[in-house]
C-alpha cells in the first residue's frame, strides 16, 4: 500500500501499461511537458515515440488516434480539458464510436480519451464544462468519472485495455486527494458501482467529485439519525442500474448527485429508468442535485454557488422525509 | 342539456341513496369527476359525472332513495351553453380566468384522486411502496391511516392494518379498493351499460362442469391464493333443489363441489361477484356458485349436455360485479374457459 494523489494515481496507471504493452503510447496537447503532471518521466523512460505533442487540432488528433487503434495501437490521448472534446465530436461520434460495429466488429477502436474537467476556479462559460451526459448519449462509447485515486487508477488500466473506445472525465478538484493504492497490479472492471457507505433510509448516488461531497453529507444526516447509503457508479456507460435498484428497494428514497447541467444529466437519466424500473420501492420522489442549467460565470462566488454542495445535498436528502 | 341517471353498479342493486352532492347546481364538472356519493347494499360508493358541462339540476337531493337509472341530475352541454368562450370556466372564477384560455380549459378542481384515495384528510397521498404492499395483501386504502408525513399512507401502514384481525372474515368488502371501483365506473360509463359484461362463444366441450370446474381453479383460485384468503370449496346445486351430480376427472376438486351443495345459497342477492349465464338451445337451469362466505360467486344456466345432435354451443355471460371483484380477474377467469374449450386435454393437467 502506498498514499497516492489523483493525478499521481492517473500517472501510474499509464506509466504501468505502457511499460507492460508496447502498443500503448500517449499523444496530445502538452503531454510532453508534462502540464498537469501525469507524466513525469515518461521520455525518459519511453521516449519521444510513444509520447506524442500534437498541434492544436483536436479533431485531427483524434482521428489520427483512431486510425492508429484500429490499426492495433492502443492511444491513449490527453485533451487536458473536457471542453476541447467538441472540436473533435465528429470524430468521436462518427468515427471513434460507430467505427467497431460499421465494420461488422473487423476493426475496434481501443482508444481512451481523457478529459480533465476544471470548475469552480473561475475558469469561465468555455473551460469549466463538465460533459460526460452528453456522451453517455452516444453508443458505442464507454464513459468513466472516477471519484478517487484508487479509482483513477484501477479505472484508467481498464479502459487502456478495453477493445473499446473510452473517455475518462477526470474531476481536478479531487487532484490532490490522496488515498492507498494497492501495491500489486490491480483492475477496476467497468459496470460495477462502489458502496461507499451503506445505510438504510435514502440512496444516495454521486458521480464522480461529487461522491466524497455525498460522503460528507451522508455523515450530517447520520447525526440527525438518517441512515444514508452512497453508491459511485465508477462508470456511466456500461451504467450498474442493478446496484441502484436493490439500494432503493432497500431504502426507498433516492437523491441523486451530478455536477453536469441538471438538464438531460446522468442524474436525469439514473431517475428515469428508477421511475420505470423501481417506482414501486419509492416512498418519496427522486431527488436532484445538479448544477443550475445556465452558462458558468467567472465570479467564482457566484459560479460555486451553481454546483452541488454538501448543504443542498442535505436538503434534497431531508426532503424525501418531508 | 343530458340525463344522469343513478348508475347500477351492483348485480342486487335496485335502488340507492344519496348520500352527498359534491358539485352544486351551477358548477362545472367534468365526465368521472366525483360527483355524489350513493350508498347501496351496504356501500358507498362515489358515483362520477357522466358527462363534462354544467351541474344544471339535482333532481334526487341527499337523503333521497331512488330506484337505479332514476334519473339524479342534469347536466348541461357546456359548450351550447356558452358558444362564444370555448371552455367553460367556473361561474366564480370566471372573469379571473377568462383571459387565460389555457389555464381555464382545465377544470377548476382537478379531481385527481385525494378524496377517493384517503377519505381521512391529511395529504391524501400514498407513497408507492404502499400502493404495492396494498396489492400484495389485497388491502382497501381506503380502511388504512396514514401515519406518514402530512398522512401520507406509507408500507408500514398497510402492513400494520394486513395484521389487524380482521372483524368479520368472511365480509367480501373487504375485496373492494377505491382504484378498483374508478376504473370499473369509467369503464361502464363508457360502455353505457349498468353493469360490465363480458361475452363470448364457446363450443366443443359437451360438459360444461368440467371445464368451469377447472377454469375456476386455474384462474380464480391461483388469484384469491395469491390475496392470501384461505381457498374455499366450490358449491353448486341445481335450480330446483337437487343435487347435480358431477362426472369429475379433476377428482376431489369437484367433488368437494357437490358436498357442499346444500349450504350454497343462490348467487344472485347475495354475495354475487361473477355471474356467468351459459345459454343453449335446451335448458337445465343451475347455478354453480362458490361458498357464499367466500367474495366471489357464481351462477349459470348450464344447458342439457345430453341434448341431440352436434356440438353445443356455449354463448357466455359474464358479469362482473365491481366492488367484489376486478374486471381484470374476470377476464382472466374468462380466458381460461375459453382456453379449456379450445383445449380440453389442458385440465388434465
Amino acid at each position: 500500500m502506498a498514499e497516492k494523489t489523483y493525478l499521481e494515481a492517473i500517472r501510474d496507471a499509464l506509466f504501468e501499461e505502457m511499460t507492460r504493452d508496447p502498443a500503448v503510447f500517449l499523444m496530445g496537447e502538452d503531454v510532453r511537458c508534462n502540464f498537469f503532471g501525469t507524466t513525469s518521466g515518461f521520455i525518459e523512460a519511453f521516449g519521444l515515440e510513444r509520447i506524442l505533442d500534437c498541434p492544436i487540432a483536436e479533431a485531427g488528433i483524434t482521428g489520427v488516434a483512431a486510425g492508429a487503434a484500429m490499426v492495433g495501437m492502443r492511444p491513449v490521448v490527453d485533451f487536458t480539458i473536457a471542453p476541447f472534446l467538441y472540436p473533435a465530436m465528429d470524430q468521436i461520434c462518427s468515427i471513434v464510436a460507430k467505427s467497431r460495429y460499421l465494420y461488422g466488429g473487423q476493426a475496434k477502436v481501443p482508444l481512451v480519451l481523457r478529459a480533465n474537467m476544471i470548475y469552480g476556479n473561475g475558469g469561465a462559460a468555455q473551460h469549466s464544462d463538465r460533459p460526460y451526459p452528453m456522451f453517455m448519449h452516444m453508443p458505442g462509447l464507454k464513459i468513466m468519472v472516477p471519484s478517487s485515486p484508487y479509482e483513477a487508477k484501477g479505472l484508467l488500466k481498464t479502459a487502456i485495455r478495453d477493445d473499446d473506445p473510452v473517455l475518462s472525465f477526470e474531476d481536478a478538484s479531487l487532484w490532490g486527494m490522496k488515498s492507498d493504492i494497492p501495491d500489486e497490479d490491480y483492475a477496476i472492471p467497468f459496470g460495477q458501482a462502489a458502496i461507499c457507505r451503506e445505510g438504510s433510509d435514502c440512496t444516495l448516488v454521486a458521480i464522480g467529485a461529487m461522491v466524497p461531497m455525498a460522503m460528507e453529507a451522508a455523515a450530517v444526516m447520520e447525526k440527525q439519525g438518517v441512515s444514508v447509503e452512497v453508491i459511485d457508479p465508477r462508470t456511466l456507460a456500461p451504467l450498474d442500474m442493478p446496484a441502484i435498484l436493490g439500494s432503493v428497494a432497500k431504502t426507498g428514497r433516492l437523491v441523486l448527485v451530478d455536477v453536469a447541467w441538471e438538464r438531460c444529466s446522468a442524474a436525469d437519466h439514473i431517475a428515469a429508468v428508477i421511475s420505470e424500473e423501481g417506482f414501486w420501492d419509492l416512498r418519496a420522489p427522486i431527488m436532484k442535485v445538479c448544477t443550475e442549467n445556465t452558462h458558468i460565470p467567472f465570479n467564482t462566488a457566484v459560479e460555486r454557488a451553481l454546483y452541488p454542495s454538501c448543504d443542498r445535498i442535505v436538503a434534497a436528502i431531508s426532503k424525501t422525509f418531508a | 342539456m343530458t340525463d344522469m341517471v343513478l348508475p347500477q353498479y351492483g348485480m342486487g342493486m335496485t335502488d340507492g341513496t344519496i348520500i352527498a352532492w359534491h358539485k352544486s347546481v351551477g358548477d362545472y364538472v367534468e365526465a368521472g369527476e366525483p360527483l355524489c356519493d350513493v350508498e347501496a347494499a351496504k356501500t358507498t360508493v362515489e358515483v362520477g359525472a357522466s358527462h363534462t358541462g354544467i351541474l344544471q339540476q339535482i333532481l334526487a337531493p341527499v337523503g333521497t332513495t331512488v330506484p337505479v337509472n332514476t334519473v339524479i341530475a342534469v347536466i348541461g352541454d357546456a359548450a351550447a351553453e356558452i358558444p362564444q368562450s370555448p371552455p367553460p370556466p367556473p361561474p366564480i372564477k370566471a372573469s379571473k380566468e377568462a383571459k387565460e384560455p389555457k389555464a381555464s380549459s382545465l377544470p377548476a378542481k382537478m379531481p385527481a384522486r385525494p378524496l377517493a384515495d384517503h377519505p381521512a384528510g391529511g395529504q391524501g397521498q400514498i407513497e408507492p411502496r404502499a400502493r404495492r404492499a396494498a396489492r400484495l395483501h389485497n388491502i382497501d386504502l381506503l380502511a388504512v391511516q396514514g401515519t406518514g408525513p402530512g398522512g401520507r399512507i406509507i408500507e408500514e401502514d398497510v402492513i400494520a392494518h394486513a395484521r389487524m384481525p380482521v372483524a368479520n372474515a368472511a365480509a367480501p368488502t373487504a375485496v373492494a379498493t377505491a382504484a378498483l371501483h374508478a376504473v370499473s365506473q369509467l369503464r361502464m360509463r363508457c360502455s353505457g351499460a349498468p353493469l360490465a359484461h363480458l361475452l363470448d362463444e364457446l363450443a366443443g366441450v359437451n360438459n360444461i362442469h368440467v371445464p368451469l370446474g377447472a377454469a375456476l381453479l386455474k384462474a380464480v383460485g391461483v388469484a384469491v391464493a395469491r390475496s392470501g384468503v384461505e381457498r374455499r370449496p366450490i358449491c353448486m346445486r341445481l335450480d330446483n333443489g337437487s343435487v347435480m351430480d358431477v362426472e369429475d376427472p379433476l377428482g376431489s376438486s369437484l367433488l368437494a363441489i357437490t358436498s357442499r351443495l346444500e349450504a350454497a345459497d343462490r348467487a344472485e342477492g347475495s354475495t354475487a361477484g361473477i355471474v356467468i349465464e351459459l345459454n343453449s338451445e335446451s335448458w337445465i337451469d343451475e347455478v354453480i356458485c362458490l361458498d357464499p362466505a367466500f367474495p366471489i360467486c357464481l351462477s349459470f344456466n348450464q344447458a342439457s349436455s345430453f341434448d341431440s345432435g352436434g356440438e353445443p354451443v356455449w354463448h357466455v355471460t359474464l358479469t362482473v360485479q365491481d366492488e367484489v371483484l376486478s374486471v381484470a380477474q374476470a377476464k382472466q377467469f374468462l380466458a381460461v374457459l375459453r382456453g379449456l374449450f379450445a383445449h380440453p386435454l389442458a385440465m388434465l393437467v
